[in-house]
């Protein structure tokens, strides 16, 4: 008996379909994470399965249609997920909802399924008025073009600058050497290293006699994000207790290194900008959020890179803001277009060519990719 | 309808050719189930579309997107054949 195309559709949808992800599903997806995304298996499972839990179900805004998505095969065996989070933001004053994306994953056989696009899919027709993905792989960007979004390029301008430039330069060589030469090549890499920080080279790594660094805290992060906030159309809508507890979370992940949150002020007192990393020593120091007042850049990038360097990174990583390419920050270092993409969808051509351009206000932390 | 034939055969032969270039096969059966003989995943299907757009001179749009349109050869050649007569 010859199979029809509508019998071939019911099976493969009683195969694999898609809902809505559940507290129940919690355990799968961290099991699934955990084969899926590297950075997951260095964390517990009890903490992946907590942090997943906040950030999906106990801290995340509940609407109608909008939701983390799961595929299920037949046994309702969970084969794939897409993390979906509501995100409020403000157009030019007019309260618009967006929702981010990101996690998708999905086993071998979902994948032969296409689940990760019908996952996308499924998303990108939520109620949301836009989508956006932060960190995105190639793959991922080629995906969403197909199903009508756009990679925000001025958005996807990656740096890295290299702090201790000895140990920067020999780094992605040492996992390639046997552990006793690489031992060795650390160690003079270090001492190379300290002989240029007492030698004060390279000089770009000071702090400016005039500007004051110390810790700010979130009433004082505010206060910052409303001055800067008037250069944008679209900006978060987010309030002291939504940020309180992002730093609370992104502060308590033990993976990247001790999170700071500095602020910049000149001579008058006058905030001029904060940056918010984890600082890693001997390792990487991620940027999370790092943002002036506009022509404070070269501050902002010179505070920055003074305070990564003084924690002891080897070096500084981060995603420019549009308004900071042309700075230091794509001009005194590697500058990486298109390393990973932050991507959107919208049908609405206002909100698209804010997010295409310097018009919307999108730093890492909105990305929430740290969290798990 | 000579005519008609022998353009819905070039339509076939050609989603034929795009299958076995992206595929590295010498020869497909018309009739076999791309997704779940494994053929196709998303990615694959994103160079499929590129290439029959690429080929057929059409643009497939997000809205018209529906994956059970590349299920099987012969669905993909029902499809072109629908974008070619709008």
């Amino acid at each position: 008996m010859k199979i029809t195309d509508t019998e071939k559709d019911n099976a493969v949808k009683r195969k694999f379909s898609i809902r809505a992800f559940t507290p129940d599903d919690i355990e799968a997806v961290v099991d699934m994470s955990r084969i899926h995304f590297p950075q997951c298996s260095l964390v517990s499972p009890g903490y992946l399965y907590e942090t997943i839990d906040e950030l999906y179900f106990k801290e995340t805004l509940k609407i109608e249609g909008i939701n983390s998505l799961v595929s299920v095969d037949e046994n309702e065996v969970i084969n794939g997920f897409l993390g979906v989070t509501p995100k409020p933001y403000l157009y030019q004053g007019e309260k618009v909802l967006g929702a981010l994306c990101n996690h998708l994953m999905a086993s071998d056989e979902a994948r032969a399924a296409l689940v990760p696009m019908r996952l996308l899919q499924e998303f990108l027709s939520g109620p949301q008025v836009f989508s956006f993905a932060d960190g995105s792989v190639e793959s991922t960007r080629l995906l969403w073009k197909r199903l009508g979004g756009e990679p925000s390029y001025s958005n996807s301008v990656y740096y890295k600058v290299p702090l201790r430039p000895m140990s920067f330069g020999t780094r992605p060589f040492q996992s390639h050497l046997p552990s006793s030469l690489r031992s060795s090549i650390k160690k003079i890499s270090y001492g190379a290293d300290f002989l240029f920080g007492v030698a004060r080279l390279p000089l770009s790594y000071r702090i400016r006699p005039d500007l004051t660094l110390k810790p700010i805290e979130t009433d004082g992060i505010l206060t910052g994000l409303a001055r800067v906030w008037k250069y944008f159309k679209l900006i978060p809508d987010i309030s002291k207790k939504e940020l309180s507890k992002l730093f609370e979370l992104l502060d308590k992940d033990p993976r990247n290194g001790n999170l700071h949150k500095i602020g910049i002020w000149n001579k008058r007192e006058v905030l001029i900008g904060w940056f918010i990393y984890y600082s890693s020593k001997g390792g990487v120091c991620e940027v999370m959020q790092a943002v002036s007042l506009p022509g404070k850049e070269a501050e902002l990038f010179e505070s920055i890179t003074w305070h990564a360097f003084s924690e002891g990174g080897t070096e500084l990583s981060g995603r420019a803001l549009p308004s900071q390419i042309g700075t230091p920050f794509t001009t005194k270092s590697f500058s990486m277009p298109g390393r990973m993409w932050t991507l959107f969808h919208s049908k609405n051509d206002e909100i698209c060519r804010a997010l295409q351009s310097d018009g919307a206000f999108l730093t890492r932390i909105e990305g929430d990719l740290w969290l798990i | 309808m000579a005519n008609a034939t022998s353009k819905q055969d070039s339509v076939e032969t050609r989603v034929h050719m795009v299958l076995c270039d992206l595929l590295l096969m010498d020869a497909l059966d018309p009739d076999v189930d791309l997704f779940e003989e494994g053929y196709l995943d998303s990615m694959a299907l994103v160079n499929l579309m590129m290439a029959l757009e690429q080929e057929f001179g059409i643009v497939i749009a997000p809205e018209d997107l529906d994956m059970e349109d590349y299920r099987n050869p012969e669905r993909i050649k029902a499809m072109i054949s629908r974008m070619q007569a709008v």
